[in-house]
């Protein structure tokens, strides 16, 4: 039996495709993309994470850890080894403050769905559904598949939100399980792909017409960084291509935010973005009339 | 929920009270629950004594950790018909469902609610203030939800400087 690895289940999810959603968030990504808002999301191994405001500096998690992966410290709660922490959960039942948290866990598609079908009610009346998104869900098409197979039943609108990083055979699997794909371009400068997402994105634009060519409803999502991707002539050959790709129902452009600081100091990572411009509504505007200009609708920021 | 609310209105719809008139099982606070919360003791949920009890049918305060949708379909389990009314309260920003899709979004929770039997549902579209208090006592605001930027989230599963940006963004509403 096929298990997908969860790190999250969102329900009442309002910004991730159309009417009322739940979003079942599948941990692990190909990509490492420098401003990824779901950091818990990159590793494809469970993991624990830690909340130093609620840690009361009990140390009752040091004793309990059998890896010896905890240290208390003077300023932050304490410390993970996360080279010594084989993710046991232990310190995670042990901490009273809920200060400690596991981030993915294995559930089956029959799980997954039975909680998804809870809200069909809301996803009837609103034209909603259910939206994959991580991580990189399509890492695990073969779970995303089997649980649209057990929604179908139901009736169920199926989104996914993907990268598109993943090999073209998955596309082409999972295609025909899906109703609308939400695909995130970042940039369309191969090098300057590889120097920001840590990858070409010649996979991924291929995988992209593999889609239009089956005939599959696209919007395109795109998060828009000051000083990276915002470039008009970068803009418009993005455009020219997008043209040639039939099937694209509208662009999405969210801007670049920083909420994920807090959730980098709990992974023990370093935020590289720190420094980044957000765009203001002006800059927004100039970029979707980019968009616009060629013929395409565009949402701004949701 | 449908258990005791069934025993609950069983046991004292129809008794008389002491001045002839007839007990009926009505579900809307208005104000009751900070003056029965300030005369009940400590409750095995958590809540200290002296403390407000929960708004109607709403979850008692930081019982509601799976969503809105969640909330609506339990307190759609009573029979609401045998009640001479009840409330739900729930809490957004006015951010979260801002526009013509948000409004849309809204309409549909509120009409699958009642389709499910619902009666009444009240939307608390907070202030800073109210934002303010969720920092300070974040136990009791489990259920405030926030847009963020291009998402919402939980006003309790961000971080702190996030939160006072958030409630920067509200600043003017002190």
């Amino acid at each position: 039996m096929i298990e997908g690895n969860i790190f999250n289940i969102e329900h009442f999810a309002i910004h991730d495709g159309p009417g009322i959603r739940t979003t079942v968030f599948l941990k692990g990504c190909p990509m490492a993309c420098i401003w990824c808002h779901n950091p818990e999301g990159l590793s494809g191994k469970r993991h624990i994470v830690r909340y130093d405001k609620k840690c009361i500096g009990c140390g009752e998690c040091i004793k309990g850890c059998p890896q010896s992966a905890l240290e208390i410290s003077t300023t932050n709660g304490f410390v993970l080894d996360s080279e010594k922490c084989i993710a046991c959960g232990k310190c995670v039942d042990i901490c009273c403050a809920n200060a400690i948290e596991m981030v993915g866990g294995a559930m089956s598609p029959r799980q997954v769905a039975d909680i998804a079908v809870k809200d069909v009610a809301f996803y009837d009346e609103s034209g909603g559904g259910v939206t994959f998104s991580g991580g990189e869900p399509l890492l695990q098409w073969e779970f995303v598949k089997e649980c649209s197979t057990l929604l179908k039943e139901k009736g169920i609108h199926i989104a996914v939100e993907t990268s598109g990083a993943v090999k073209n055979d998955a596309i082409k699997q999972v295609a025909p399980h899906v109703d609308l794909f939400l695909y995130d371009l970042k940039h369309f400068d191969p090098a300057e792909h590889k120097k920001y997402c840590g990858m070409g994105n010649e996979n991924i634009l291929e995988n992209l017409q593999t889609l239009s060519a089956l005939g599959k409803e696209i919007i395109i999502r795109m998060v828009v960084i000051p000083g990276i991707n915002n470039d008009q002539k970068h803009l418009e050959r993005l455009c020219g291509f997008l043209k040639e790709t039939d099937g694209i129902r509208s662009i999405s452009l969210l801007p670049l935010h920083k909420s994920a600081t807090e959730k980098y100091n709990r992974l023990g990572k370093e935020f590289l973005i720190a420094d980044f411009e957000i765009p203001d509504a002006e800059k927004m505007e100039s970029v979707a009339k980019i968009f616009q200009n060629k013929g395409f609708i565009v949402q701004i920021g949701s | 929920m449908k258990e005791v609310s069934d025993f609950f209105i069983d046991t004292v719809d129809g008794r008389k009270d002491s001045r002839g008139g007839t007990y009926r099982m009505n579900m809307l606070p208005t104000t009751c629950h900070m003056y029965f919360g300030e005369v009940t003791g400590a409750t095995c949920d958590g809540r200290r004594a002296g403390k407000p009890l929960s708004e109607g049918i709403s979850p008692v305060q930081g019982a509601d950790l799976s969503g809105p949708t969640a909330s609506l379909k339990s307190a759609a389990k009573m029979d609401h018909s045998r009640t001479c009314g009840t409330l739900l309260n729930m809490k957004f920003l006015p951010d979260v469902l801002k526009g013509d899709i948000g409004i849309q979004k809204l309409a549909s929770l509120i009409r699958t609610y009642f389709t499910y039997g619902g009666h009444h549902i009240q939307f608390n579209v907070c202030d800073a203030n109210t934002l303010l208090l969720a920092q300070q006592t974040p136990d009791d605001y489990n259920d405030l939800i926030v847009r963020v930027a291009g998402y919402s989230d939980y006003f309790n599963a961000i971080g702190e400087d996030l939160q006072d940006e958030i409630i920067q963004r509200y600043a003017h509403e002190i």
